[in-house]
């Protein structure tokens, strides 16, 4: 039912349902026709308002009743915004019809008195017949209106209003009134007769009682037809409660069909014995039996326990971070190294992050399941998104990268985060047409690509040790991409790149393959100099360095190798290729050929440190930087830093270079790789940084060729000092 | 027109596809990439106008397509292989001009110096072509554009003329640069191969054999250089074994001999060049022909000349197995691929006077001719186009060659080897001994001088500091002995050739 608002306000309302209480029920015959509502003022159709609008118009009016002198004027503004409610809502059915009925009744209410002021009586008993219709307990403020007009409205709802006043036992029965439901304080309904055609159906249901239906006929208007109904108790009913509620409750039994229901219920029953089922996604299903024998109201309320498990994961190092389905997560620790995760059964992916790597594990975890997982770190490659316009060839792509990965990244976890990375790299502004004009330029630094911010914001929403970006060659049909590898902080900000051609699978595994490659920083070391000569059918001996493997065995200058390990070489080619293969704890034996004779040596090869080279196109050293940065390579520190001075020097990082080689100490005696190699590429970097320090570059190359057995890259590799003689010399002149 | 040595060289960098563009994308104008691909299918089938032509459409059609630039810049080069020096520098200065920053502004830096090059008549000519040289490095950083493979092309380039100028601290430190500061690319393996010539050159011949093998053992992919570089490096190294490895353990830098001649038999072989390859010019003053032999022997062709003198190859002959070899007739010189002559004359007062008289020459480094004229035991200096510039030394010549770097070593009856420069001054190394009638001289990449005596019937060989490294005959291995030698020659292996008119032939020490 509506209630009045302004010509008859909520206290008016509230005494307008004394009287209908205590009424009869007034019977009218008079018909409200179409040709009485189509006397109204004609309406120029209006484009569709909104319900905002509507009440706005209707302020208006209403501001507008008591100061307006044109009440011809006023009455089609009324008459207009009448119109326009009706037309809301034939197209608004289902939304706000309660609140536009009461504005419809509000705008009749002063059109009725608008139209009695011009003496419009007819007019007047139609829209009353109206505000009957939609809301038989309305009442007219009468403080605000003639009495002539609320004596003509009470007159008219005598005629036309009957009331009933029903009580039912139990008071807690449905009860519907030809169909709308009875509050439970609401015992006495007006009717407008009109509408319910002098006939009124009442039911009441409740469980455990019988349902009952019943017609009043012919009720009179202007009274109240008292009804009054004992309900019959035919058996037991179940009010059942579940927190948290909407669980789904099943009972069955033998005597009847199974009954399922969302909780909170209530249900009349059979008497008898019962199973119940309580089930609700995320919490542990009950069970049980009920008896309910007795034809009482039995109650119930079931609180219903989560369902889960517990994850634990070890090593978990301080500093190292744990989401889980993409969210952060903040773990129990248990001890220093181990963290528990209580979680909801179900599948999880968890990702942990930190020094050495990520650690990525999908977990299916059941109710009460307690799961140990061991975390061990690979460095990570995410995936932060492929760009260009050509989406199914970035599809493609992703999914071949990702199926790739699977055989060809043994040591890394390869990340699809492009979820968070589409949204960072359009944060960023980073899109296709940068990176090919980078590759076509060969422009990649001081473009308009900001590699250091993307580093640093990329570590912080999409951790992992390299960042991988996919940019397509074309935004319509693209038959190549660049798939370009940034190292995470502190790597340098300077990206790798490859290019593959799409229809080519084999070069995505090369690619992959290469960033995959493990770093072999030790090899064998010989420490003679073997050339090829036109002059000899196999190697030669050039040179031998002193405290080496081939001094010790007495490799003399002038041999010339016939076989290695009953191998014939013929080439230095084949001659690395066995020893590289041998290993360095057994002796080898090598025939060579000295004045016309043979002779065979024994050798115990020796084993090398090596230092990777900073120009080579198969190494990715965005790779290498996080596999140097991730610990874990049982490296001597000084070759840890010698490499990753290769690394910045790769990447034109001078300065982080130079700090590298400039601090790097603890060179071990025995190796001709060491400290002049240190001092070569420190001189190396200095001379690159410029003028200004052209006379450190200069000592440091001087430092290095002073020392006349000292090598690059391993012992066997080449000799520093001739190099730095020429850089100094290319110094020299620069000054 | 005759080709400046140094453009030989080039020429292998011209014929093939564009540095760095092998990793370019072929993205773009769909239009402008179909003609671009069409000039270059012309280019490749050897249609250069056509495909010449295609490129200046494609620039003209397309002027904001990416493929402009490199047609321009193709097209650049199509005209250089042309011999059409204007046209290509236009070509390169409208690459430079119109698309500057971009990589192809590079190529067109590096298409001017090559133009420079060519035309160097100078020192000042081949310093002015190494400056252009280095201005992509310095124009295009490697700290701005790290992967530029045009710039270790231009390093490289710069350190060869650095090296052919004697500069050879700052030639090692141009290699250095494009084999530690450049992405490894197939220019690095030249640029080892330069830098161990350097070391060599210095007389640190360890370094260079570290180098040298380097180069051997090469794992790049195969580039347009590998065949040649390998080779040269291969010759280098076993120059080292033979002439300072084995003499170092005691053993003759040439172990076996052997005399090759003619069915017919050679009947007075007087002179004798050797290509690095090992291919055999000698002269046989009887037959009056000039006859390639193979080095085992076999008759490779012959041509009739008339009073010749010795014939030599020029030093830059990597363009193909034949080379250019020319021969000193009496009044001319002959170039031998084309059998086109060149005479030459000199002032005598007012008037110019023929030359004749000439008994051996060499070629210069700006394609100038040093001629021996035994008539007036004089050097004479021409240049490319047989103008007189100069007399290089008057003292009795007997024989003349020349090293890599261009120098040039002049043997006299007086007993003295002397060194000349490129453009034939004497730059002060003198190097003096008692022979017993020397009448051969050759020098190798080491620096080793070789003396032909004729009375003792031997050849002497000194390095570069004048200490005697090794003595061959007159008795050699394979009981061969020396009865007349006349001339002498080395090739690339080291193989030593010794012209013999008492044996008839010529012996093969190796």
């Amino acid at each position: 039912m509506s209630r009045g608002t302004c010509l008859s306000g909520p206290k008016a309302l509230g005494d307008s349902w004394l009287l209908p209480a205590i009424s009869a029920i007034l019977v009218s015959v008079l018909l409200v026709t179409p040709s009485a509502l189509l006397a109204q003022p004609e309406e120029e159709p209006v484009s569709r308002s909104s319900l905002e609008d509507l009440e706005r118009r209707l302020e208006d009016a209403k501001d507008l009743f008591f100061v307006s002198t044109d009440p011809v004027e006023l009455l089609q503004q009324f008459s207009s915004l009448l119109q326009d409610l009706e037309d809301y809502r034939l197209a608004e059915e289902q939304i706000s019809a309660e609140r536009v009925e009461q504005l419809i009744v509000e705008v009749l209410s002063y059109r009725t008195q608008l139209n009695l002021n011009l003496d419009r009586l007819d007019l007047v008993d139609v829209d009353m017949r109206r505000i009957l219709r939609l809301d038989p307990d309305y009442e007219y403020d009468s403080a605000q209106v003639s009495r002539k007009l609320i004596e003509q409205f009470e007159d008219l709802r005598n005629r036309l209003v009957a009331f009933v006043e029903v009580q039912v036992s139990p008071q807690d029965a449905d009860v519907r009134v030809n169909g709308e439901l009875l509050e439970f304080s609401t015992r006495v309904v007006a009717l407008e007769l009109e509408s319910v055609g002098g006939t009124v159906e009442i039911t009441a249901e409740r469980p455990g009682y019988r349902s009952t239906k019943e017609t009043l006929y012919d009720l009179p208007a202007g009274t109240v037809t008292r009804y009054e109904l004992e309900m019959e108790r035919v058996g037991p009913s179940l009010r059942f409660e579940t927190v948290p509620s909407g669980a789904k409750v099943t009972l069955t039994s033998g005597a009847q069909d199974k009954i399922e229901r969302r909780s909170p219920l209530w249900v009349g029953l059979e008497p008898g014995k019962y199973e119940v089922e309580v089930r609700l996604e995320g919490y542990r299903t009950k069970k049980g039996p009920l008896s309910l024998w007795e034809s009482i109201d039995y109650s119930f309320v079931e609180r219903l326990d989560r369902t889960g498990g517990v994850v634990s994961f070890q090593p978990f190092q301080e500093g190292d971070g744990i989401r889980v389905d993409g969210d952060e997560a903040s773990p129990e620790r248990l001890s220093e190294t181990r963290i528990r995760l209580k979680l909801p059964p179900g599948e999880h992916r968890f990702l942990i992050s930190g020094d050495g790597g990520v650690f990525e594990r999908t977990v299916v975890l059941e109710d009460r399941g307690d799961i140990e997982v061991e975390v061990e770190k690979r460095p990570g490659v995410a995936l932060a998104g492929i760009l260009g316009g050509d989406r199914v060839a970035a599809d493609r792509l992703r999914e071949s990268l990702l199926l790739v990965a699977r055989s060809e990244l043994e040591g890394w976890a390869l990340l699809d985060r492009s979820d968070v990375g589409s949204d960072l790299l359009h944060e960023l502004g980073l899109d296709a047409d940068l990176l090919r004009s980078a590759a076509e330029s060969g422009r990649i630094l001081g473009s308009d690509i900001d590699w250091r911010t993307i580093q640093v914001r990329a570590a912080s929403i999409a951790p992992a040790s390299v960042l991988l970006l996919a940019a397509l060659s074309d935004d319509v049909m693209a038959s190549e991409a660049d798939l370009w590898f940034l190292p995470a902080p502190p790597g340098p900000a300077f990206p790798d790149y490859r290019r593959v051609r799409l229809s080519e699978a084999p070069a995505l595994a090369n690619v992959l393959s290469d960033f995959d490659r493990p770093l072999d920083l030790r090899r064998v070391w010989f420490g003679a100099l073997l050339i090829d000569s036109y002059a000899a059918d196999s190697p030669v001996v050039a040179s031998v360095d002193p405290n080496s493997p081939a001094a010790a065995a007495g490799f003399e200058v002038g041999d010339e190798l016939v076989s290695i390990a009953g191998h014939k070489v013929a080439r230095v080619a084949e001659a690395h290729a066995l020893l590289g293969a041998s290993s360095h704890e057994n002796p080898l034996q090598i025939v060579v050929r000295r004045s016309q004779r043979q002779h065979t040596l024994s050798v115990t090869l020796g084993s090398s440190p090596a230092v990777i080279r900073h120009n080579a196109p198969s190494l990715i050293y965005a790779s290498v930087a996080a596999r140097l940065s991730a610990g874990g390579t049982e490296l001597p520190e000084w070759l840890e830093q010698l490499n990753l001075g290769m690394v910045f020097l790769n990447a034109g990082a001078w300065e982080e270079a130079l700090y590298e080689f400039r601090t790097a100490d603890g060179f071990p005696r025995d190796h001709a790789l060491g400290q002049a190699a240190a001092d070569y590429w420190l001189g190396v970097s200095l001379q690159s940084i410029g003028p200004d320090y052209y006379a450190e570059a200069a000592a440091a190359f001087q430092r290095a060729a002073e020392a006349p057995g000292a090598r690059l890259y391993h012992d066997d590799g080449p000799l520093i000092a001739p190099r730095a003689r020429a850089r100094l010399a290319e110094l020299g002149s620069q000054n | 027109m005759k080709l400046c040595p140094i453009v030989v060289v080039l020429w292998l960098a011209c014929l093939t596809a564009l540095p760095g563009e092998t990793q370019e994308s072929v993205a773009g104008d769909p239009g402008a990439r179909h003609l671009f691909q069409e000039a270059v299918r012309l280019e490749e089938e050897g249609d250069l106008d056509k495909a010449l032509e295609t490129y200046r459409l494609v620039a003209k059609q397309f002027p904001e397509s990416s493929f402009a630039p490199r047609s321009v810049l193709r097209r650049g080069w199509g005209l250089f292989h042309k011999l059409d020096n204007d046209g290509s520098l236009q070509a390169a200065q409208e690459v430079i001009e119109k698309y500057s920053g971009s990589r192809h502004a590079a190529g067109g830096h590096v298409l001017t110096a090559e133009i420079r090059a060519r035309e160097a008549q100078d020192r000042s000519g081949l310093e002015a072509a190494r400056t252009e040289f280095r201005r992509v490095a310095l124009l295009f950083p490697r700290e701005t554009y790290p992967r530029l493979p045009i710039r270790a092309e231009a390093r490289v380039r710069a350190g060869e003329i650095s090296r052919l100028l004697g500069e050879l601290p700052i030639a090692a430190a141009a290699f250095l640069s494009a084999i530690e500061d450049e992405p490894l690319s197939e220019w690095t393996i030249r640029a080892e191969l330069g830098l161990a010539n350097v070391f060599l050159a210095q007389g640190d011949w360890l370094a260079a054999a570290e180098v040298f093998q380097r180069v051997l053992l090469s794992a790049t992919p195969e580039g347009r250089f590998d065949h040649e570089v390998k080779e040269e490096a291969r010759w280098r190294l076993t120059l080292i074994h033979r002439l300072i490895l084995r003499p170092s353990s005691g053993r003759a830098s040439w172990g076996s001999a052997r005399v090759i001649s003619l069915k017919d038999e050679l009947k007075r072989p007087v002179a004798v060049a050797a290509h690095d390859e090992g291919r055999l010019a000698i002269v046989d003053r009887k037959l009056n022909a000039l006859i390639w032999l193979t080095v085992e022997g076999a008759e490779d062709g012959r041509i009739p000349v008339e009073d010749p003198g010795r014939p030599w190859w020029a030093q830059e002959r990597r363009d193909d197995l034949t080379g250019e070899l020319y021969l000193a007739e009496t009044r001319r010189v002959v170039w031998l691929p084309g059998q086109s002559a060149q005479t030459f004359e000199i002032p005598s007062g007012d008037k110019q006077e023929a030359v004749k008289g000439l008994e051996a020459g060499q070629q210069g480094l700006f394609g100038q001719f040093f001629l021996l004229q035994r008539s007036s035991d004089r050097v004479l200096a021409f240049d490319a186009q047989g103008s007189f510039l100069d007399t290089v030394t008057d003292d009795d010549p007997i024989d003349l060659t020349r090293d890599e770097q261009g120098r040039l070593y002049v043997l006299s009856k007086t007993g003295t080897v002397q060194r000349f420069s490129p453009e034939g001054s004497p730059d002060g190394a003198v190097f003096r001994e008692s022979w017993d009638n020397a009448v051969g001289l050759e020098v190798d990449p080491l620096g080793h001088i070789y003396i032909l005596e004729r009375g003792q019937k031997r050849v002497r060989v000194y390095d570069a500091a004048g200490g005697l490294v090794t003595t061959v005959g007159p008795s050699l291995p394979n009981g061969i002995e020396l009865r007349k030698p006349v001339d002498l020659a080395i090739d690339g292996r080291g193989r030593l050739f010794i012209a013999d008119e008492g044996l008839k032939g010529v012996v093969v020490l190796e």
